[in-house]
């Protein structure tokens, strides 16, 4: 059962998951263009005319990004108390994407990403700055970095040779928000394509895996969190629904080009 | 001695002629009646994402349809959906040695060889109904 998921009504408990730690984006000081690793999308939008039509079928073939992750037993992360969600958000794409690919799967390490971006050290950090850290080293698996690792020397030598294998070679940048952002957002996910989202209303990182319809002609998104399988509710696998408003993000990333192991 | 010598040659005699027998026997071909079952197929897909989002619903299921990887799994069989820039290791040799024509498109293998190349079906049926002509012969 979807769990629609309304900041504004929420029980507050339910935002003592874990820790944000998503900076959100200056676009002044960074704008789409200027992330060495991640070219500003350019891709035909699906219109919104279709939008429903598409989303039945999916759901009708079981061909939904949830429903391959479930098959393929993609888990949802937990960062516990780490602040580390600006690094879980793209781990969870890149492990999505490497089961669209048909990729043997892989459990990747978050940490491996987050940690060396903030200096080792258990903070807050831009997502675009991960994004730069999987694109020039990769992300390893938790055989060489165990997944809440903070500290360096939980690195195990020969980590950067692992994470090599698990690199984004490219990104797209979504952008900021404005007045087509959801639109982008839902062309990648009526392309099987998972989205990193920020939102600034949360300060925090996530994942986007599916369009939904939340009632007729109204949309939103399913999105998975990093804060265990138990969120928001016992059994909910970490997913739950933003409506269109909530869903949109400040900010968006998808992996575009993946390593490909042989 | 020399009656010896005769009497081994007596006894090994027939042998020697039995075992030319045996090997002057032509070898009889097995009658086989049914086709064998191609093993060890892979599947590629090679495609251009950034065009992912012009191509059809019904098309771009097989990317993700749970019942296309249920099949695929239980026959064995590799599967990959790559961009045509990603496409690396074991993978290459298969689209460099028959370039695809357009994108999407499709690479059946069996072993070293190259099966079926073809543009990605318009359907998940149509895709497992072409996937099992090579997996579940006639």
């Amino acid at each position: 059962m979807d769990f629609i998921f309304d900041p504004d009504s929420a029980d507050p408990a339910i935002f003592d998951g874990g820790p944000c730690g998503c900076k959100p984006r200056d676009f002044d000081a960074v704008p789409v263009g200027s992330i060495p690793c991640a070219a500003a999308a350019s891709f035909p939008l699906i219109p919104r005319s279709e939008w429903s039509a598409r989303i039945r079928d999916m759901e009708e073939r079981k061909a939904r990004l949830s429903d391959l992750m479930e098959f393929e037993e993609v888990p949802c992360l937990n960062q516990e108390q780490l602040s580390f969600c600006h690094g879980f958000s793209p781990c969870e794409a890149i492990m999505a994407l490497r089961a669209t690919q048909g990729q043997p799967f892989k459990l990747l390490s978050a940490s491996s990403i987050a940690a060396p971006v903030t200096g080792f050290r258990d903070a807050g950090a831009f997502i675009h700055d991960d994004l730069e850290q999987i694109s020039k080293v990769g992300c390893a698996s938790v055989e060489f970095v165990p997944m809440l690792q903070v500290s360096e020397d939980g690195f195990r030598d020969g980590w950067e040779a692992d994470a090599a294998k698990y690199r984004v070679t490219e990104w797209w940048d979504l952008g900021q928000r404005d007045g087509t952002m959801f639109d982008r957002v839902a062309t990648l996910l009526l392309s099987h394509i998972p989205v990193c989202s920020a939102a600034n209303w949360w300060g925090h990182a996530f994942t986007l895996v599916d369009l939904v319809e939340t009632s007729p002609g109204q949309f939103g998104v399913r999105f998975r969190n990093s804060w265990g399988p138990n969120w928001p509710q016992a059994g909910a696998d970490g997913y739950a629904i933003l409506n269109e408003s909530k869903g949109t993000p400040d900010e968006a990333y998808a992996p575009r080009s993946i390593v490909v192991s042989a | 001695m020399t009656r010896r010598y005769l009497l081994s040659l007596s006894l090994c005699l027939p042998l020697l002629a039995g075992c030319w027998c045996i090997q002057s026997v032509p070898p009889v071909d097995p009658i086989i009646d049914v086709e064998p079952v191609i093993t060890g197929l892979r599947v590629l897909i090679v495609e251009e994402t950034a065009d992912r989002p012009k191509l059809p619903a019904s098309q771009q299921s097989i990317f993700t349809s749970v019942k296309v990887r249920q099949y695929l799994r239980e026959h064995s069989i590799e599967f990959r959906v790559l961009d045509r820039n990603d496409v690396a290791g074991d993978w290459k040799g298969i689209s460099d040695t028959s370039k695809p024509a357009a994108v999407p498109w499709l690479y059946v293998t069996a072993g070293n060889r190259i099966v079926c190349t073809d543009p990605l079906p318009q359907s998940v049926d149509a895709f497992l109904a072409l996937i099992k002509t090579y997996a579940e012969p006639r």
